[in-house]
C-alpha cells in the first residue's frame, strides 16, 4: 500500500484525476448556474426535482467548494507528502554526491557507451607503422597500463570532463579506478524544492479557504465602516473618481483613517486599486464603487436664451429652488440618474456607473410648470422647453459610494513562501541540465556510459563529442605508454 | 475608418506569414531549397513588421501592449514567430516552416477576429507591474507550446517514414523540439499565468484564487502539461502520444484564450 502511493505511477494516476475534476468542473460552471441554491423554484420547475435534487446534492453549481473536488485536492495532498517524505533523501543525497558504479555491467543499461582499449589507443596515436610494429600490433601482448601511470591517465580524464562542467569524483580498490562526472547536480535539488513549493501553497491556501474571511463594505464621505472584529473603524474621508479627457476611468482613490473606539486618527492614508493598505492582520483593497442611483451633491446648469452660447452658469444642490436672472422663471434640479435610460416605466439607471448623466429639471413660472432632462454627455438629447430660455447640463456632482474589500487571509505569507520555493525550484530546473557519465577504468582500458535526462539529442551528441575528446587526449598521451 | 499604423502593419505581416506558410509548403513538396530559403526571408520580413507592429500599438497606446485579447493573440503569435527563427538557426530545418507558420496563421486569424481599438487608458486594475510580468510571462509560455503543437504536427505529419532525409527531420529530433518547447513554456506558465497572477490577485482583488473560469482554465492547462511532462519524464507517452497531447494542449489553450468571449469573472475583457 505504502509502496502504490509513493510510486511513480500511482502520483501520475492522481495528476490525471486532478485534471480531469479541473475540467468537468470547469465545464460545469458555463453550464449550471450558480444562483440555483437562491432559485430553486425556477430551477425546480425547469428541471424537475430529479436534476435539482442532483444539482444540489453534488454541488454541480459550485464544482470546486464541493466534497468531491476537496476529496481529489486532499489525495493530491497525500499523494505529494508521500512522494516528498520518501524521496527526499535521496534526492538531496543525489544533489551533493554521487556514487560512482560499482561494475562495469552496471554501465551496460546506459544509453551512450564508450569502449577504449590501451592497445587501440596506443597503436592510433602511431601515425606510421612499421613491420615490427605492425607484427607487436596484430600479435603482441594486450597492452597493460602500469600502474604508476593509471594515476597520471586517469588525471587527464578527469581534467578533460572538469573542463567539459562536471563534477568528478573516483575511487580505487586492486587496480581499477571506477568514477563518476556529474553536471548539473543542482536539478535534483530543483525538482524537489518545486514540488515542496507546490506543497506549500496548497497548505497556504487550505489555511486561507478555512481561516480567510472577506467582506466588501460600502461608504461615502463621513461614513465609518466596522473593521473586521477590531476595535478600530474605518472613516472614509473621501473619494475621488480621475477621469480621462475621453471620460475613461483613469483611477479611483479612496481617503481614509483608521481610527480608534474614541475617534484617534491612527493612520490617514489613500487606497487606490493594486495598492492595498495593511493594517493589523487586515488588507483593505479599493475594490470598486457605485454612483447613487438617486443623490447627487449639486448640478451645475447654464441657462440662456436667443441662442446665446455663453449664458449663465448656475449651481443647483438637490431641490433647491433657483430664480433665473432676468427670467420669470424658477429652476429645480430634481432628481439624478447617473446611466439615463428609458424602461417601461420611464426613466432609470441601467448601472450605477457614470455613462449617461442626467438630471431631471423643473421649470416653474407664470404659464405653470414644465419637467425635462437635460444630459451631461449628449446635449442634443435635451428636453425641449416650451418657454424661451435653452437649458443645459454643465457639470454633476454624484454622491459616490466607495467599496473597500476588508479581508484576512492567515495563509498568505505560508501560500508566498510556498510559492517563492516553486518559483526557485524551478529555476534550478531549467538552468541546470543534469547529465552522469560513469565510468570504469583499469589496466586494460576504459569503459565510459551515460544517460541523457532531459535532451536526448542533444545528449547524445554532447557524449559523441566527449568521446572524441577523450580519445584525442588521450591519444596524445600516447595511448597511455609508460 | 482610417487604420493606425499598427494595424496596417498587422495587416502586411499577416500576408508575408501566409505567402511564406504557402511558399514552405512548396518547398516541402518540391524540395527546392531555392524555395524554402524565399520561404524563410519571406517569414523574417512579416516578423520584422509583426515586430514593429507591436512598438508601434506600444507607441500610440503609451503601454505595453497587453491589455486586450487582440494584443495577448498578438504577442503569443510574435513569440511563435521568434522561436521558429531561433529553432531554424539552430537545427537549420527549413521544413519546420510547414507546420509552425500555420500555428501563427491560425493566432493572427484569430486576432483578426477581435476588436483592434487601442485603450489609451489602462483601468485600474490593470496599473500595476505585476501585469506586464503575469501578461508576458504567459504569452511566451503559451506560444511555447503553440511551437510544440507544431511539432506535434509534423511528427504525425511525417507517419511512418524511416530514417532521415535532407527535407524531412527524423522522428527523436521532432521529438526533442517538442518536449524542449514544452520544457521551456511550463516554468514560464507556472510563474507567470500561475504565479505571478495569483500575486496580483490578491494585491488588486484581495484573493489569490477565486475560481475565476480563465483561472481554472489556467489551472487546467497547468494540470495537462505537468501529466505530461511527468509522463515523459517516466519514457512514456513519447512519439505519436506526444505529438498528439501536445496538439490537445494547443486546443486546451485556444479554449482558455476564446473562454474571455464567453466566461465571466474578472478576466472577462475583450
Amino acid at each position: 500500500m505504502r509502496r502504490s502511493i509513493i510510486s511513480y505511477r500511482f502520483a501520475v494516476t492522481v495528476i490525471a484525476i486532478l485534471f480531469g475534476t479541473s475540467a468537468f468542473g470547469w465545464i460545469l460552471t458555463e453550464l449550471v448556474p450558480p444562483d440555483v441554491p437562491y432559485q430553486r423554484e425556477i430551477y425546480r420547475a425547469r428541471w424537475g426535482d430529479t436534476w435539482l435534487w442532483l444539482v444540489e446534492r453534488l454541488g454541480l453549481h459550485d464544482p470546486f467548494h464541493t466534497f468531491w473536488y476537496r476529496a481529489v485536492l486532499a489525495l493530491f495532498f497525500i499523494v505529494l507528502v508521500a512522494c516528498l517524505v520518501s524521496r527526499w533523501r535521496s534526492i538531496v543525497l543525489r544533489t551533493f554526491r554521487s556514487e560512482p558504479p560499482d561494475e562495469a555491467r552496471e554501465l551496460s543499461k546506459r544509453d551512450h557507451r564508450l569502449h577504449l582499449s590501451w592497445r587501440e589507443l596506443k597503436w592510433k596515436s602511431r601515425d606510421r607503422r612499421d613491420v615490427l610494429d605492425e607484427l607487436e600490433y596484430r600479435y603482441g601482448p594486450e597492452k597493460r597500463l602500469a600502474p604508476g601511470r593509471m594515476e597520471a591517465v586517469f588525471g587527464v580524464i578527469s581534467s578533460f570532463l572538469r573542463g567539459r562542467g562536471f563534477r568528478v569524483s573516483k575511487t580505487k580498490e586492486g587496480g581499477v579506478i571506477r568514477f563518476v562526472a556529474v553536471a548539473g547536480r543542482w536539478r535534483y535539488f530543483g525538482n524537489f524544492l518545486f514540488h515542496l513549493g507546490i506543497l506549500v501553497i496548497t497548505v497556504g491556501g487550505m489555511v486561507g479557504s478555512f481561516w480567510g474571511e472577506t467582506e466588501i463594505l460600502y461608504g461615502t464621505d463621513g461614513d465609518i465602516l466596522p473593521l473586521g472584529g477590531t476595535p478600530y473603524a474605518i472613516l472614509v474621508d473621501g473619494f475621488d473618481v480621475i477621469m480621462t479627457d475621453q471620460m475613461a476611468v483613469k483611477e479611483y482613490i479612496s481617503n481614509v483613517s483608521i481610527i480608534d473606539t474614541v475617534g484617534n486618527r491612527l493612520v490617514t492614508t489613500t487606497i487606490e486599486v493594486n495598492k492595498p493598505l495593511r493594517f493589523d492582520r487586515y488588507d483593505i483593497l479599493q475594490s470598486s464603487y457605485y454612483v447613487d442611483e438617486e443623490a447627487f451633491r449639486w448640478a451645475r446648469v447654464r441657462y440662456s436664451s436667443g441662442g446665446n452660447p455663453v449664458g449663465t452658469v448656475v449651481r443647483l444642490e438637490p431641490d433647491e429652488a433657483f430664480s433665473l436672472e432676468g427670467f420669470p422663471l424658477v429652476i429645480r434640479a430634481k432628481r439624478f440618474l447617473p446611466d439615463f435610460k428609458i424602461g417601461p416605466n420611464g426613466p432609470y439607471s441601467e448601472t450605477p456607473n457614470m455613462h449617461n448623466p442626467a438630471i431631471e429639471v423643473e421649470l416653474e413660472g407664470e404659464g405653470g410648470a414644465q419637467e425635462g432632462w437635460l444630459f451631461l454627455y449628449y446635449p442634443r438629447f435635451n428636453s425641449r422647453f416650451d418657454l424661451p430660455v435653452q437649458l443645459s447640463l454643465v457639470d454633476v456632482a454624484p454622491v459616490y459610494f466607495t467599496g473597500l474589500q476588508i479581508s484576512t487571509n492567515p495563509g498568505s505569507m505560508v501560500l508566498l513562501a510556498g510559492i517563492a520555493a516553486a518559483t526557485i525550484g524551478l529555476a534550478l530546473l531549467y538552468i541546470f541540465n543534469y547529465r552522469c557519465l560513469k565510468g570504469v577504468m583499469d589496466a586494460e582500458g576504459l569503459i565510459l556510459a551515460g544517460t541523457g535526462y532531459r535532451w536526448k539529442v542533444s545528449f547524445r551528441e554532447e557524449f559523441e563529442k566527449v568521446s572524441a575528446g577523450l580519445v584525442d587526449a588521450l591519444s596524445d598521451l600516447g595511448g597511455g605508454d609508460a | 475608418m482610417v487604420n493606425t499604423a499598427d494595424i496596417d502593419l498587422f495587416w502586411w505581416s499577416f500576408w508575408l506569414y501566409l505567402a511564406s506558410f504557402i511558399l514552405f509548403t512548396l518547398f516541402a513538396s518540391l524540395g527546392k531549397r531555392r524555395i524554402g530559403v524565399v520561404a524563410v526571408v519571406s517569414f523574417a520580413i512579416a516578423l520584422v513588421l509583426h515586430t514593429a507592429g507591436i512598438a508601434a500599438r506600444w507607441i500610440i497606446s503609451t503601454h505595453p501592449p497587453f491589455s486586450t485579447m487582440y494584443e495577448y493573440a498578438l504577442t503569443m503569435s510574435w513569440v511563435i514567430g521568434v522561436a521558429f527563427i531561433v529553432i531554424l538557426a539552430r537545427f537549420r530545418r527549413m521544413v519546420l516552416g510547414v507546420v509552425i507558420s500555420p500555428v501563427l496563421i491560425v493566432v493572427l486569424v484569430m486576432a483578426s477576429l477581435l476588436p483592434k481599438e487601442i485603450a489609451k487608458q489602462l483601468m485600474p486594475a490593470l496599473q500595476s507591474y505585476w501585469f506586464y510580468i503575469h501578461v508576458t510571462l504567459a504569452a511566451v509560455a503559451e506560444g511555447a507550446f503553440l511551437v510544440a503543437a507544431g511539432g506535434g504536427i509534423l511528427y504525425l505529419m511525417r507517419g511512418g517514414r524511416r530514417g532521415e532525409d535532407d527535407l524531412v527531420p527524423p522522428r527523436d529530433f521532432i521529438e526533442e523540439i517538442i518536449s524542449r518547447s514544452i520544457r521551456i513554456g511550463y516554468p514560464l506558465f507556472t510563474i507567470g499565468a500561475l504565479f505571478a497572477g495569483a500575486i496580483w490577485a490578491q494585491r488588486a482583488w484581495g484573493s489569490f484564487w477565486s475560481w475565476d473560469p480563465k483561472e481554472t482554465g489556467s489551472l487546467v492547462v497547468w494540470l495537462f502539461y505537468t501529466l505530461l511532462l511527468h509522463q515523459d519524464i517516466r519514457g512514456k507517452w513519447r512519439g505519436g502520444a506526444l505529438a498528439v497531447l501536445s496538439i490537445i494542449g494547443f486546443a486546451l489553450i485556444v479554449i482558455s484564450f476564446l473562454g474571455n468571449l464567453f466566461f465571466g469573472g474578472f478576466h472577462a475583457y475583450i
